[in-house]
């Protein structure tokens, strides 16, 4: 198949000794996502989707095995390059909310743009445009401590959103929530998945949200038995024609593009140039123009104003 | 995270708890304030004697004495002046002598010099009348060769005839118990009496003792025409194989004597910062226990172990600043209260109004300086600690 996951598990597993007993949190998974699924991770509490996750994000190194993000091996970047790495690639919501107390809304949603230097007026922008997007720009001036669940689980589905990353990780966000707040959670997540065409990877042990679900990867004692649903194929007529309104990019182009792996613009925007010169039929000068073209595209579609 | 942002994130930091920032704070206030005033009491007071030690006059002078290789005669004394610079030199030398006075025999050191220059040996007469002519045969006394007298009125003395004897000494110089003969005795009148010269001692115009055919001085001198000259002058004396010294080597004594007087007080103060030290690392550390869970939020999502360690070393160098300069003002402030008050007493018992303490701009400076120092060296490593804290661990930690 030519088409490049976004993420990547090879033979992964995590081993905890305890005492006597050695728990495989997770053994020998192997699992690949592509650029734009909402996929579930689905399976009783103690099966391993907290510890998947931990190792997607790099917050914790596996026993063995790898994790590939974009071709790039997680274990072969140092720590300083984790932490750009979840700052720029990935957003993270937790079923605790995690908001930083004592910093409004607005506050916690620019946090991870003040962390990669953006300067205030930037962030503060980009900030309020996410937060409208979700539709919360009201309580922007809130603490946490004056906000519902439903509202800090937004606010920091927002934080998760506002580096614009390639793929969201969601531990249980529904789990302290009641019904009504967690299916508007849930279809929010859905609806930012759909108009974005970020990858969501959504952890849950509820059976109700599976039809959310392109893909449901269901894990039991540390092992995916199954995997249900269909990697996301049918949108593919329309992502060519996708790529072919980009200047100087015919419908060869456009295929060979696809079978590299670059499926849509959020792929080209987010790829290198020199990855994307590497295709068939687009020169060095074309990677750089539909690069800059399909950001500004996003950028638009999206309305978070500048990177 | 730009340094803004890390200021700004500080700031609000320490506002979450004001009273235990507020406390902290005090606690460096309180040990700068100490030092300041302290060190400031010694600065204050170095000065003032200096200002004492130091007149105008005696800044331009320099002391030369005779090495045993090198003498001081005529010649020299010639050479001396003609260095440019120099306004005038005054050679003298010391006899020990015996004066006979109202039949009583005193021994006393008999200092010969030009009257004309007897102000640069600082005597200074409060009875009678100073060493004027160089060529009449009167001497000063020092009261405390008066001391065998009853009479404690010096003013008894002025004017009394006295017989003065000389010491000989022998060929290697050195001072033997042969008086000089009777016929060569001086006669002398006693013009005035000094009480600024501490030893028995008597001052008499050098021509006097022209018979005693001596050929080198004891002392000379070298008066400059002005204060920065006096360096090279030195030096170029001391080329010449003499010993010199000047008030200036004095006022740097002084100065290291008060310099060590300084570092005393400034150990009291010391100990005060010392202990708001620990009072910073006690903050520090209690704040990283509080945040842990945050911090651990804030490296999920991306804050590298530089960002947080920083985070927490800017909050302790604001403790440190604030403290330095609130410190600073406090202690300077107490300074200038206790001027105030001691001139308000001087003036009203007609003394002159003088500062026992002052506080130097330059020691101003390092003093804040130093405050950040010390709370930098107690935040860096509850800041280490935060920055190195595990991101998983740390997010479920409640
Ligand atoms: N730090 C750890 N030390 C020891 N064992 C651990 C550790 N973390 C997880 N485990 C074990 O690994 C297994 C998987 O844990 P994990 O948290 O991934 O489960 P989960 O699927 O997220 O469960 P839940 O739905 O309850 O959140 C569990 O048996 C757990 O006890
Ligand atoms: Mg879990």
């Amino acid at each position: 198949m030519a088409r490049k996951p976004v993420i990547k598990a090879v033979n992964l597993s995590k081993h905890y000794q305890m005492g006597t007993m050695l728990v495989k949190a997770l053994d020998k998974v192997n699992l690949e996502i592509y650029s734009g699924e909402f996929i579930i991770i689905f399976g009783q509490s103690g099966c391993g989707k907290s510890t998947l996750m931990s190792l997607f994000a790099g917050l914790d190194k596996p026993t063995s095995g790898e994790v590939f993000v974009r071709g790039e091996n997680l274990a072969e970047l140092n720590t300083l390059q984790l932490s750009k790495y979840r700052r720029t690639k990935i957003g993270m919501v937790f079923q605790q909310y995690n908001l930083v107390p004592n910093m409004t809304s607005l506050e916690n949603v620019y946090l991870p743009l003040a962390f990669e230097g953006i300067s205030r007026r930037r962030r503060i922008k980009r900030a309020r445009n996410v937060l409208e997007l979700i539709g919360i720009a009201d309580i922007e001036r809130h603490t946490s401590s004056e906000l519902s669940g439903g509202q800090q689980q937004r606010v920091s589905i927002a934080r998760a959103w506002v580096t614009s990353p390639w793929i969201v990780f969601a531990d249980e966000p529904t789990g302290n929530l009641d019904s009504k707040s967690a299916d508007e959670v849930l279809r929010l997540l859905k609806q930012l998945n759909q108009k974005s065409k970020r990858t969501v990877i959504l952890i849950s042990h509820n059976p109700e949200y599976l039809p959310y679900a392109d893909r449901v990867v269901y894990l039991k004692d540390g092992k995916v038995i199954r995997i249900s649903g269909k990697i996301k194929g049918a949108t593919k007529r329309r992502k060519r024609s996708e790529l072919e309104s980009l200047q100087g990019v015919g419908k060869t182009a456009a295929q060979n593009l696809q079978k590299a792996g670059f499926e849509n613009m959020l792929d080209i925007a987010s790829a290198k140039e020199e990855d994307l010169a590497q295709v068939n039929g687009v020169s060095k000068k074309l990677a750089k123009l539909i690069r800059k073209e399909a950001q500004e595209i996003i950028v638009a579609r999206e309305g978070f104003g500048e990177k | 995270m730009t340094f803004l942002d890390l200021f700004l994130f500080s700031v609000a930091n320490l506002k979450r708890n004001k009273m235990r920032t507020l406390l902290t704070v005090l606690g460096v206030v309180i040990g700068i304030a100490a030092i300041v005033f302290l060190v400031s009491l010694g600065f204050g007071l170095q000065y003032l004697v200096e200002s004492k030690v130091a007149s105008m006059k005696e800044l331009t002078q320099i002391q030369v004495d005779p090495k045993s290789d090198a003498a001081i005669t005529d010649k020299q004394i010639k050479d001396f002046k003609k260095i440019k610079g120099v306004k005038w030199v005054s050679p003298s030398y010391y006899l020990s002598s015996q004066m006979v006075l109202d039949g009583q025999k005193i021994d006393l050191t008999l200092y010969a010099l030009e009257p004309k220059y007897i102000e640069a040996e600082d005597v200074k007469v409060d009875k009678g009348k100073n060493l004027k002519n160089p060529d009449v045969k009167e001497i000063v006394v020092s009261r405390s060769a008066l001391k065998v007298f009853d009479i404690a009125e010096a003013k008894n003395f002025i004017g009394k005839q006295a017989s003065l004897k000389i010491y000989l000494k022998d060929k290697k110089g050195n001072i033997s118990m042969k008086l000089t003969k009777k016929d060569q005795a001086q006669e002398v009148k006693i013009a005035g009496v000094t009480k600024n010269v501490k030893e028995p001692a008597a001052y008499i115009p050098i021509n006097n003792l022209k018979n005693l055919d001596i050929k080198s001085y004891d002392k000379a001198i070298v008066k400059t025409k002005d204060r920065e000259v006096v360096k090279d002058i030195k030096k170029k004396i001391s080329d010449m194989g003499y010993r010199v010294s000047s008030i200036k080597d004095t006022i740097q004594a002084v100065k290291s004597y008060f310099n060590a007087g300084q570092l005393v007080l400034g150990g009291f103060g010391m100990v005060a910062l010392f202990v708001a030290s620990i009072g910073i690392f006690n903050t520090m550390t209690i704040s990283l226990l509080e945040r842990t869970h945050e911090i651990g939020i804030m490296k999920a999502i991306g804050a590298t172990n530089k960002d947080v360690k920083r985070m927490f070393i800017f909050e302790a160098a604001q403790i440190g600043f604030w403290g330095g300069v609130f410190g600073l003002f406090g202690g300077w402030l107490m300074g200038l209260l206790i001027n105030t008050l001691v001139n308000i007493l001087a003036k009203n018992f007609g003394g002159v109004a003088q500062g026992i303490f002052f506080t130097p701009m330059w020691f101003s400076s390092i003093s804040i300086v130093f405050a950040l120092l010390v709370s930098l060296t107690a935040g860096i490593y509850p800041a280490r600690r935060a920055g190195k804290l595990n991101p998983l661990e740390a997010i479920r930690y409640e």
